[in-house]
């Protein structure tokens, strides 16, 4: 039970901290009102808060999972969503399903994006994998690298089909425009998420290398091609819908691993929790600080990202990497 | 017409005088990079103060492109690939003729990019998207053509 402590504590506070984001907004809602029944509230609550709530729960789950098995499945504690290309590939694969097919619908756009983002992924790992890096922090440097040139082509392409202003709108992520009716593709992320905790214990196995996980009866190649194909999906179903938010991936998992460990199939449910508390924190932020105006998550998730990533690596700096260790005894605490 | 090339004349003109006066601010930094370069050990072995050597360079560095990038905009990973290509091309160590031909490489590759966006595509697509994808690949070529 000691072990399943932090998790509950936030499960309560995502629970909390969701029922007051309703609350936040222009329009004022009152729990009076809608449990009376006034319809002008309830269509507020469930055409725009509740959607707006489903979707940044969906995104902190999905970001951080993906975050989770790309990291796993790479070895390297900075991959993500991000760093590995794959955000980048996912608005490709937008860009090219507006400019070659322009009467697509979002799922049309989707299934695009995916595709890309899979692709991409792909090319990224066999990249790391053909390459032996001797300081790990080179490989989100080749991912950046390697997403740059992706959103190099993806301007290339806006500037010369004039669509750079319907790119603009997927390049910032942001809540703001999720109605009902148009962000279900974010559903998407729950079912994939699910499957990636069927499959933890695979991931965490194929994280160990090719001979280990041969030597243990699990096949390497379609245990990495699942699990990459699952992070992409997850992030396209996102960029699609809600734009590219960036770090989410990168952040959650290296601050949760801090606290429990690396066993991924312990840690998955605390990441997804951790990652939607986040995100959430992070929009309610943007919806007060210039109220009534917004503030776009990508923004706000950047600054607040950026410091906490850095406060994250001087800790890893100062307390060496006995902060993070394969196959914590269960319930120990560091 | 001639007003304006000379407003921007005077502009060119002090952003260059800055640099030159931050270059002479940093001389002596300058001198000793040859130095440094085989690590913090052997730097402080040969009396130089590394620490502060390593800050006021920085410091330079931050100069440098906030000039570069208040008079066009943030170009990305363009120092990078330079001093790559400059370490490839002039098969040294010694940072005189590194920093010369950096110098260069960055004006010819810019130039033939501006050339490439004015006369190839006529203005349509900034010099940014050039940089990061031709950059991008050689960068990615290079790591690749290293493994063998």
């Amino acid at each position: 039970m000691r072990q399943h402590r932090s998790t509950l504590l936030l499960f309560v506070l995502l629970t909390a901290l969701s029922l007051c984001s309703l609350f936040i907004g222009v329009i004022d809602l009152r729990a009076g009102s809608i449990l009376a029944g006034d319809f002008s509230q309830l269509e507020v609550l469930f055409i725009s808060r509740l959607p707006r709530l489903l979707a940044i729960l969906c995104t902190g789950v999905g970001m951080s999972t993906a975050g989770l098995i790309m990291q796993q499945l790479c070895q390297n504690k900075f991959v993500s969503p991000t760093t590995g290309a794959t955000i980048s590939s996912a608005q490709l694969g937008i860009l090219i399903a507006l400019v070659f097919m322009p009467r697509s619908t979002l799922w049309g756009r989707a299934f695009f994006s995916a595709v890309c983002a899979v692709v991409g992924t792909w090319v990224f790992v066999w990249f790391i994998q053909h390459i032996p890096f001797k300081d790990p922090v080179m490989v989100p440097l080749v991912g950046i690298m390697f997403g740059n040139i992706i959103g190099g082509v993806t301007n290339y392409l806006a500037y010369k089909y004039e669509m750079t202003q319907a790119l603009s709108s997927w390049l910032t992520g942001s809540f703001s425009t999720i109605l009902r009716g148009r962000y279900e593709i974010v559903w998407l992320t729950v079912p994939l998420a699910v499957l990636a905790f069927l499959f933890a214990n695979h991931f965490n196995i194929a994280g160990m290398g090719k001979d280990f996980s041969r030597t243990l009866g699990v096949n390497y190649d379609l245990v990495l091609f699942l699990g990459l194909t699952i992070a992409a999906m997850i992030t396209a179903s996102i960029v699609v819908v809600v734009g590219s938010i960036s770090y989410i991936g990168l952040i959650v998992p290296n601050l949760v691993a801090i606290f429990k460990g690396d066993q991924i199939r312990g840690t998955l449910p605390d990441t997804a929790l951790f990652g939607a508390l986040f995100v959430l924190v992070c929009d309610v932020l943007g919806r007060v600080v210039i109220a009534p105006y917004e503030l776009p998550i990508e923004l706000i998730i950047g600054i607040l990202g950026s410091v906490l990533f850095i406060a994250l690596l001087l800790h890893r700096l100062q307390h060496g990497r006995r902060a993070v260790r394969l196959f914590r005894p269960k319930g120990e605490q560091l | 017409m001639t007003h304006s090339v000379s407003r921007r004349g005077k502009y060119l003109f002090l952003c260059l005088l800055l640099l030159a006066a931050v270059v002479f601010a940093l001389r002596r930094e300058l001198a000793v990079l040859d130095v440094i370069l085989p690590g913090k050990e052997q730097a402080i072995n040969l009396g130089v103060d590394h620490d502060r050597v390593i800050r006021r360079l920085l410091l330079g560095v931050v100069l440098f492109i906030s000039v570069a990038t208040a008079l066009v905009g943030p170009i990305s990973f363009l120092g990078l690939i330079i001093a790559n290509l400059s370490r490839q091309l002039f098969c040294t160590y010694r940072h005189t003729d590194l920093t010369a031909g950096a110098f260069l490489i960055g004006a010819v590759l810019l130039i033939a990019g501006q050339l490439l966006v004015e006369q190839v595509y006529t203005y349509s697509i900034p010099i940014s998207v050039f940089i990061t994808v031709g950059g991008g690949i050689y960068f990615l070529v290079l790591l690749l053509a290293q493994r063998k």
